[in-house]
């Protein structure tokens, strides 16, 4: 027999999800009470601001690096685009890259599974990838030693990158000054702090795919997306105190008989603890603006099963009740956690994205610009600007479950 | 093993043989349709109830689960059931084996019999096999069929089938120099045949009524078990059969009893309601997925699921009141329907939920089911949906629409003039001829109209508040649980119910002179509270539920003798 229990009503279903005005009208004029939107994100992204001028060119991929180091006849040889598949196999063979099986599954919904250092050693010698290099790839299912996993082993492949030069980047002004780094908003808002998009701004993929009209409408982190919480909410569109938390999903993004996002969908709260943080916030005139706070948003795609960090960051997100969530992460993203996708990105992603991993870190970590280490003095984080589009849902915490009550 | 070319082709026209020798014999017997004696009148023959009920696909599925274990799959294309009287199960003896179909059903039965004595299954479906003492298995084959056909047939086979069955194993055993191959082409045909395929009532005489008739021990079970379980008759039940004692009414009772405790129950209910409510429909529905993007192609099956649950929960599980079905705020729910509802959902499986008392939503026809089925891709309908409430709820009967009927008015959801489907309604309705049937259906068709196309609730149509204001047989409210609440008062309501069941149980359509029959049982019915299980039993132990005439005729079938064996 199915357990019983007394149903989240119209009620509590505008007090958790949604003010849709077909649920005020049921309700009708009962007290205001504090109110709760739950959006779950379909994208996070390094916003590119459209603007053909701002790339002299696209930055070299690894493949364009490992072709002009070829003697003119082999470089002719290879450098048609449809030979683009036997110049990888042949560069990865002359580089001695290595993608090997771990005989393990992939990790529950997407996640990551564990080798132990002894297996990493027994895969390092069994086929010959250099002692202490390669990590675990492709979810833990393969062992992998390329110029995105090591990149310091590639030291040719650092060259080629092109800064992003255009006046206008998306941001935020994050420490308050307009220095001569700095961009402008699109909004023309003067001091936006956004050194990432110098980095790595003139890569195919932020060239192709970072553009909001394109990203809006991918949806990434399907296995694990990030889920955002407003709660104490008295006033949809202004009000002083509201708190906002962030979360993990346990669940998958669920997609409607469109393909799209799937809005009201009941989704579980990851307990992973790394994934959850907490700040306070206004809403003026519909825009939620957090106070600073440091987070780590879960970046769980396809073949990885990251992170993304961000100190200090601010969330601006315009939130449309019972429709959508739309706005920015601004803050300073760590270079360890940019690093980090970058090795589970492994050579197979680089060749797809046409991207070279050794040149975007050294990129990253030249323009990083706060966050000093102690003992080095070299920055450890950079300015940025992460834009996200998400869709109402209902979130599940654990004890909610493990209670059988609704939430 | 069978092998893989000569050996399908040979048991391809093997079984074409021994299913067309065999359906031929019984053909000839059944049609005469008597156990024990070949001859009565026709005058006679033709005031007698239908005698066959093909199975349904659902019924075949069980029944092969049940004989040969879940893990044989029944693979193939059925012939289509056909609905009569708002029922496939009426539908049941109204249709015949098309040669195409007979085709089908041969292809599906070499398939299970393939799978029952490949060397997974055959220790211990088949649990013999040629011995030195039996060197071309005919023991083990007699044995195997005396043991199976008991459970195909769903009655001993006769000396004659016996022998028949072991003698076309054994040859083709000769001619495939393989044992099992014989053993699966004789299978085949008995998966093929009529006795398997039909539920057959056979007569025999009537142990109180001297002169009179009435269907065997053997067919009583069959009846049983399908109307209570909708599969094969159990053992116990077989055995009941074999020893007289169901031809008895203690031993009936007691049958049915068991029958009923059993959780296999509550499937035999769904299967009722399922069909009752037509919900196989979900299963072929289709939403525009522009329009209605919540709609996943799963929803139709959860919603279909949906209904079944909050039905067997509420029905069996607790033994309610069917008029509460209603008017009942307890709804099961999943992850996959939650969306549909904007409603939260914390368990990851399926839970009864209570929806607040300010919900719109009361009752079965608020669920997800009821709404979508009736309903256009991409539009809602009153019509539709009042129309479902008389014919499939209140077995009333609303004409279809002339062909020359012009739907511009009520198809355009966009037309500024008429922004909610009342409006357009209305408009619709300045045709006389048209509103004349409307009126039997929208008043409160249209009362459901804060559902969607797709069932979820709106506030508003094109931003003008949806008036859902209604009325049904001279009773009007204001809202679906007003509508609700109609339906529980109305005795129409509950006497459709118990028409239905009756005709569910006996597979066939309502006859003029069985009125009697159903009066008392709604009777009966009222007194227990409406409650589902009194009235299945009450059908199950009616003597009428085994009679071979109906009340009308000569009246020659009375209540089972308790001193008699069948």
């Amino acid at each position: 027999m199915m357990k019983d229990m007394r149903a989240h009503g119209l009620k509590r279903c505008a007090a958790t999800g949604s003010l849709a005005a077909a649920s005020l009208l049921m309700l009708g004029a009962s007290a205001p009470q504090p109110q709760s939107f739950s959006f779950a994100l379909t994208n996070i992204y390094v916003a590119a601001y459209e603007d053909e001028k701002a790339c002299r060119g696209l930055s070299l991929s690894s493949a364009d690096l490992f072709l002009k180091s070829l003697p003119p006849a082999e470089r002719a040889k290879y450098e048609a685009p449809e030979k683009v598949q036997e110049l990888h196999k042949l560069m990865g063979e002359r580089l001695g890259f290595k993608m090997v099986p771990t005989g393990k599954d992939s990790g529950s919904n997407g996640s990551m599974a564990r080798l132990t250092e002894v297996e990493q050693q027994a895969l390092r010698q069994k086929y010959n990838i250099p002692k202490g290099k390669g990590i675990p790839a492709f979810l833990g299912t393969r062992f992998a030693y390329d110029s995105c996993t090591n990149p310091e082993d590639f030291p040719f492949m650092e060259k080629g990158n092109e800064d992003y030069r255009g006046p206008v980047a998306y941001g935020i002004d994050l420490d308050g000054r307009n220095g001569k780094e700095d961009y402008v908003g699109p909004d023309q808002q003067p001091g936006v702090d956004n050194q990432l998009i110098r980095a790595v701004g003139c890569t195919f993929s932020t060239r192709d795919f970072g553009t909001p009209k394109v990203a809006d409408n991918v949806i990434t982190s399907m296995s694990s997306p990030t889920l955002v919480e407003v709660s104490g909410v008295d006033d949809p569109a202004n009000d002083d105190d509201v708190t906002v938390r962030l979360y993990a999903s346990a669940s998958p993004l669920e997609l409607s008989g469109a393909g799209k996002p799937l809005a009201w969908a009941s989704l579980d709260v990851d307990q992973d603890r790394r994934f959850m943080a907490q700040a306070k916030g206004k809403i003026r005139d519909g825009e939620l603006i957090t106070e600073p706070f440091d987070l780590q948003v879960r970046l769980r795609e396809q073949i990885i099963d990251s992170y993304r960090e961000l100190r200090q960051a601010r969330i601006q997100a315009k939130i449309k009740p019972g429709e959508a969530i739309e706005g920015g992460i601004y803050g300073y993203h760590t270079l360890a956690s940019i690093e980090d996708n970058y090795h589970q990105s492994t050579q197979v992603g680089a060749n797809l994205t046409r991207m070279s991993c050794p040149a975007l870190i050294k990129a990253v970590r030249r323009y990083a610009d706060a966050y000093p280490d102690p003992k080095t003095r070299r920055n450890s984080a950079i300015s940025s600007a992460l834009r996200f589009k998400g869709v109402p849902v209902f979130l599940i915490k654990p004890q909610q479950v493990a209670s059988g009550r609704q939430p | 093993m069978i092998g893989p070319l000569n050996s399908s082709r040979v048991l391809r026209a093997l079984s074409a043989v021994t299913a067309l020798g065999s359906i031929g014999a019984i053909l000839l017997a059944a049609s005469a349709g008597y156990a024990d004696a070949p001859l009565e009148q026709a005058a006679q023959q033709q005031q007698q109830a239908p005698k066959f009920r093909r199975l349904t696909e659902a019924q075949y599925r069980a029944t092969i689960a049940d004989i040969f274990g879940p893990d044989i799959k029944v693979s193939g294309r059925f012939e289509p059931d056909m609905r009569v009287g708002g029922l496939l199960a009426a539908g049941t003896s109204a249709v015949s084996l098309t040669p195409a179909g007979a085709e089908q059903y041969e292809q599906i039965a070499r398939g299970i019999a393939e799978q029952v004595v490949d060397a997974k299954h055959r220790d211990k479906l088949v649990g013999c096999a040629p011995q030195p003492s039996d060197p071309q298995g005919a023991a083990c084959a007699e044995g195997f069929f005396k043991r199976v056909g008991l459970r195909i047939y769903r009655r001993p086979l006769t000396d004659g089938e016996v022998k028949l069955a072991v003698a076309q194993t054994v040859a083709a055993s000769a001619t495939l120099k393989d044992f099992h191959g014989g053993l699966a082409i004789m299978l085949t045909a008995m998966l093929s045949d009529l006795p398997f395929l039909f539920q057959t009532d056979r007569e025999v005489a009537d142990p109180r009524a001297p002169g009179g008739r009435t269907i065997d021990a053997w067919s009583r079970a069959s009846k049983l078990s399908y109307f209570l379980w909708n599969s094969t008759p159990d053992e116990q039940l077989l055995q009941a059969a074999a020893d007289g004692s169901l031809m008895t009414q203690a031993g009936l009772s007691a049958q049915v009893d068991r029958l009923m405790a059993s959780p296999r129950f509550e499937t035999g209910v769904r299967s009722f309601f399922d069909d009752f409510l037509q919900l196989e429909g979900m299963m072929s529905l289709s939403k525009d997925g522009i329009i209605y993007p919540a709609f996943r192609s799963s929803a139709a099956p959860a919603a279909r699921e949906q209904t079944l649950r909050t039905i067997t929960t509420l029905l069996v599980a607790e033994n309610g009141d069917y008029r509460d079905l209603f008017t009942t705020r307890r709804v099961a729910m999943n992850r996959q329907l939650s969306p549909l509802y904007r409603m939260p959902h914390g368990p990851r499986d399926w839970s009864m939920v209570t929806l607040p008392d300010d919900d719109p939503r009361v009752g079965v026809l608020t669920q997800i089911s009821f709404l979508a089925l009736h309903s256009h891709e991409g539009r809602s309908s009153p019509t539709l949906r009042g129309k479902a409430v008389r014919e499939v709820l209140m077995c009333e009967h609303v004409p279809a629409p002339p062909a020359n009927v012009n739907f511009t008015i009520v198809q355009d959801t966009s037309n500024p003039a008429f922004r909610t489907t009342r409006e357009r309604l209305k408009a619709h309705l300045d045709d006389e001829e048209c509103a004349s049937c409307h009126k039997l259906t929208d008043p409160m068709g249209l009362t459901l109209d804060s559902f969607d196309g797709a069932g979820q609730f709106r506030a508003t149509e094109n931003g003008v508040p949806i008036d859902t204001t209604g009325m049904l047989d001279k009773i009007a409210f204001n809202d679906s649980a007003g509508l609700g609440k109609a339906l529980h008062d109305n005795p129409k309501v509950t006497q459709c119910l118990t028409q239905s069941a009756w005709r569910y149980a006996a597979g066939r359509a309502l006859l003029p002179s069985e009125e009697t029959i159903t009066n008392r049982l709604h009777e009966d019915f009222a007194r227990a509270g409406y409650r589902i299980r009194s009235l299945f039993r009450r059908i199950a132990i009616d003597p009428q539920f085994f009679a071979v005439r109906s009340p009308a005729a000569p009246r020659v079938a009375s209540k089972p003798s308790s001193e008699r064996k069948g």
